[in-house]
């Protein structure tokens, strides 16, 4: 049998498993989806297979489908730029519900500005506003050594409160029978850019792909970039370096919000007529488990995020034609959290694998060296 | 056939057959490794760091598993799971790096894992009864009394070997006992080891001081490369012959170098205090000067404000009470980067935390101090190319052993890992370098590059040096001059370095000796203030 020659790194090993274990934690949960659907469903069959591909049998579910992405690609950028710098910073849920507010105030203003600079300036007070909401607990943890998770995650419930006080408060529209604010002035929309069957596709998710690719190469590319990714791994390393740990903790906050901004803005214009979200919205949360799965990496937010948007279409397809409810959704989600974050898995078989790597690659040398006739080998002394 | 074996070999209590262990990143530490403890003698385990020696020990003592062999204790094959298993079986060892309770008493220390109790109360008057019986019995007398953290590193030391003897050992291992120890402290070691080995215990002295295992041990086993290259019985081997197993080859560590052309001091440290966070008062009243072309080491026993020192003068700590000049200019409130914009390189002595980003590649380690200059990045925007350009040179140069320029820095050895740290610190034209135990840890070839290197540094860049190391055979080669300090004052200060040895200077870091204030205080050299 001819041996493999080449020489395989450790790292090599590891991006394979990382990569394995990313699809079979995807897979896991759909099985693990199926099995529920097997359970409670009239009709298992048909159900599994309306939940396998559902977004792609029409037109209009397919832009659903893009329609459903196009939100929760902004908050897993959001989450990249954060978790890069090992910032637990989980406050975005609560910028992107303050940002779609802020942005809001400026949207319903009538002539207020001409068509895209409308958007713009709406834009920029949603990031305003997601920044002020970022920057608190990113400040609490400098100045005060308060642990950021516990205040980000405390600050969220904070702006439920607010929320709910602005929506039946001082911006409703008291003309209007729901809970929201004025209607958004025409200037301020984003256009559609696809319109199927009724379900209109708006500009965001162009905007979104963008703001991938810049967020990667923020992230990858530039300077700020390198000092987050290096205060992520190692913050003494970091401080040792010159780098201020602080300044980037801040600034990484800062971009976080603008994407929060960007993408509430967005969400808000291109999708509804007026703000109408009396609680947050959860793309929060769902922008942290895409970012996982994405391994803060901003240019896979994307398969990341159709994905989760394509489960969702399944769900609401199955929640019409069946009695399965559109929770499921729920379920697959949490599966592909706790399977990601189990780095347990398939850990015998990596180090199994990095074992006979290296045993292999020892052998290789030997030989080698036995070919090169080298007289620098371990040589046995017995005295 | 197990009772054959112990017929066989009477005296023989412990055997490790064919230990291959192989680390979860790949790395192949022990491959087929043999080793054979006779009852009663002290068995010398040498290697360069990295050879696999602490961790062959480390199977020994149950902290790892190994991948394939065998370990016979007394005749039969055991499975030792745990250090507590270990320690059932009669195998103790005392690490390098102490495991003792600083806040707590000795004898509360020395039963701890094993405690005396009255109902569910803690039995404190016979714990100290056990030390004070095991301190007699093996006539290594001890305080039950003091607290941990009043004492010196080889009185803790001895309170760790009675900690492992009290449970009732018959192997005891000891890895790389004599590191932290002074001289003189070594040899009253060594009494109480050989004392002990009258007793009938049988030790194992982990080493890669080649003088003190050819004084003490019996018999040696030499690893290199996680394998065995050796095995003598120490009589009929000179030290050359052990460093050639260890090696490979023939070394010569000495470094050659020039009379240092010294220009006007650099660093200016003037009447430095620093208090610790537990009050303690670390840094006493400092003041020396580092003068361009000038090695200045620092020697002394751990623990004696040194690292205090040397991360005030990074940085890390903010400056308490005194001054501290680069070229003149303070460094007082100023950040990391500032005082590295200043001309000053640092190696810290703590290489996994301070030194290098594991998880990241090696041109991302080696850019941490240049990425926002150009050509490595403009405007914010980072230069792929430039970096890898840069890195890939200095990998040339400083011989790092890699798959290039974008392998994580985990994949290394610690040598190699050093050395990356040494190509981003030295490459940076530094006017004043501080280097912390620079070559710790690491094999002989990297350390014999880093200290090539330091040299350089000095002749080609002209830059002012401050070396402080443990190794004081690498600080007498390698400095000009070099200061000694004691309980955060300076002890000794040798201008010239003629007829200064290890025992010399041990005396002054054991506070046995003092030179008088005029000797010290020439160290600042106040007549070249320019």
């Amino acid at each position: 049998m001819a041996k493999n020659k080449e020489y395989v790194s450790t790292t090599k090993i590891e991006q394979r498993f990382t990569i394995i274990r990313t699809v079979l934690a995807v897979t896991i949960s759909i099985l693990f989806c199926f099995l529920l659907i097997f359970i409670t469903s009239k009709q298992p069959l048909t159900d599994i297979v309306t939940f396998m591909i559902a977004p792609l049998t029409s037109k209009s579910r397919f832009a659903q489908l893009l329609i459903k992405m196009c939100p929760i690609l902004f908050t897993s950028l959001a989450v990249c730029v954060l978790f890069s710098a090992n910032t637990a910073n989980l406050a975005v849920e609560g910028a992107f519900y303050m940002a779609a507010f802020s942005s809001a105030s400026i949207s319903v203003l009538e002539n207020f500005l001409p068509a895209p600079l409308h958007f713009i300036a709406a834009a920029i007070a949603g990031c305003l506003g997601a920044i002020a909401v970022l920057i608190i607990p990113a400040v609490l943890e400098l100045k005060f050594n308060a642990n950021i998770v516990v205040c980000s995650l405390m600050l969220n419930y904070i702006l439920i409160s607010l929320g709910n006080y602005l929506i039946t408060g001082p911006m409703r529209d008291k003309g209007y029978s729901k809970e929201a604010t004025k209607v958004i002035a025409s200037t301020a929309k984003l256009p559609i850019i696809w319109n199927a069957g009724g379900q209109k596709v708006h500009f965001g998710i162009v905007i979104g792909i963008l703001c991938c690719i810049v967020a990667w190469f923020i992230i990858y590319k530039t300077t700020f970039g390198y000092e987050a990714r290096t205060v992520g791994q190692n913050p003494d390393f970091a401080r040792f370096s010159g780098i201020n740990v602080g300044k980037i903790i801040v600034v990484g906050s800062i971009i976080a919000a603008i994407f929060c901004g960007i993408g509430a803005t967005s969400e808000v214009n291109g999708y509804y007529r007026r703000m109408e979200w009396d609680n947050p919205t959860g793309y929060g949360w769902d922008g942290i488990m895409i970012a996982i799965l994405a391994g803060n990496n901003p240019l896979f937010c994307i398969p990341g995020a159709a994905f989760l948007a394509y489960i969702r279409t399944s769900a609401d397809v199955l929640n019409m034609t069946s009695n399965i409810p559109v929770e499921i959704v729920n379920v697959v989600q949490q599966v592909v959290i706790i399977m990601i974050a189990a780095k347990g898995l398939l850990s015998k078989s990596e180090k199994k694998a990095i074992v006979a790597n290296a045993k292999h690659n020892a052998e290789l040398q030997r030989e080698e060296e036995k070919a090169a006739g080298d007289s620098e080998g371990p040589k046995e002394v017995q005295a | 056939m197990t009772e054959n074996m112990t017929n066989q070999n009477n005296d023989v209590i412990l055997k490790m057959e064919n230990i291959t262990k192989i680390y979860s990143n790949g790395f192949i530490a022990n491959k087929g490794v043999n080793l054979e403890l006779k009852r009663g003698e002290i068995h010398g385990l040498v290697g360069e760091n990295g050879a696999g020696k602490t961790t062959l020990m480390k199977v020994l003592f149950g902290h790892e598993r190994p991948e394939e062999g065998r370990i016979l204790f007394e005749g039969k094959e055991v499975q030792i799971t745990d250090p507590t298993h270990a320690l059932e079986l009669g195998i103790g060892m005392v690490h390098q790096h102490f495991m003792l309770v600083d806040t707590l008493s000795v004898a509360e220390n020395m039963v701890l894992g094993a405690e005396p109790s009255k109902g569910i109360v803690f039995d404190k008057k016979k714990a100290i009864e056990m030390t004070k019986e095991t301190a007699a019995k093996y006539n290594l007398p001890v305080d039950p009394n003091a607290l941990i953290k009043d004492l010196s590193v080889g009185y803790r030391q001895r309170v760790e070997i009675l900690k492992v003897l009290l449970r009732g050992v018959k192997v005891l291992i000891l890895d790389e006992p004599t590191a932290v120890l002074t001289p003189q402290e070594t040899e009253e070691l060594f009494v109480q080891l050989i004392n002990l080995k009258k007793q009938g215990f049988t030790i194992v002295f982990i080493s890669h001081k080649l003088q003190e295992v050819k004084q003490i041990c019996d018999c040696i086993t030499v690893l290199r490369l996680g394998r065995v290259t050796g095995e003598a019985n120490i009589e009929d081997v000179e030290i050359s012959d052990i460093s050639r197993m260890m090696v490979g080859r023939d070394v010569d560590l000495e470094i050659e170098k020039d009379e240092p052309k010294i220009g006007k001091s650099v660093l200016k440290v003037r009447n430095l205090e620093h208090v610790d966070k537990y009050g303690v008062k670390t840094i006493n009243g400092l003041s020396f000067d580092v003068r361009e072309g000038e090695i200045l080491g620092v020697a002394g026993v751990e623990g004696n404000g040194q690292s205090e020192l040397s991360d005030t003068i990074c940085g890390l700590f903010p400056l308490q009470k005194g001054t501290i000049t680069i070229d003149g200019k303070s460094i007082e409130g100023k950040g990391i980067d500032k005082i590295r914009a200043m001309g000053v390189s640092m190696v810290h002595e703590d290489r996994s935390i301070y030194g290098a980003s594991k998880n990241q590649s090696i041109e991302e380690n080696v850019m941490a101090d240049r990425y926002f200059n150009e050509p490595y990045s403009k405007r914010g925007i980072l230069n792929a190319k430039q970096i890898t350009e840069k890195t890939k040179e200095l990998i040339k140069e400083f011989v790092v052993k890699c798959d290039g320029p974008e392998a994580p820095v985990k994949t290394l050895s610690g040598g190699n890992v050093q050395k990356v740290v040494a190509a981003r610190e030295f490459s940076s034209t530094p006017r004043l370098l501080v280097a912390s135990h620079p070559t710790r840890g690491i094999d002989v070839g990297a350390t014999d590059l880093i200290r090539r290197k330091i040299v350089d540094l000095r002749d080609k860049e002209n830059a002012a040096v401050l070396l402080f190391s443990a190794d004081l055979n690498e600080l007498i080669n390698v400095s000009d001059s070099i200061i000694v300090m004691y309980d955060g004052q300076i002890s000794a200060y040798f201008e010239k370095l003629d007829g200064v040895t290890p025992n010399v200077l041990g005396e002054y870091m054991l506070g046995v000796k003092r030179m008088s204030d005029e000797e010290i205080a020439a160290v600042m050299h106040e007549k070249e203030v320019s």
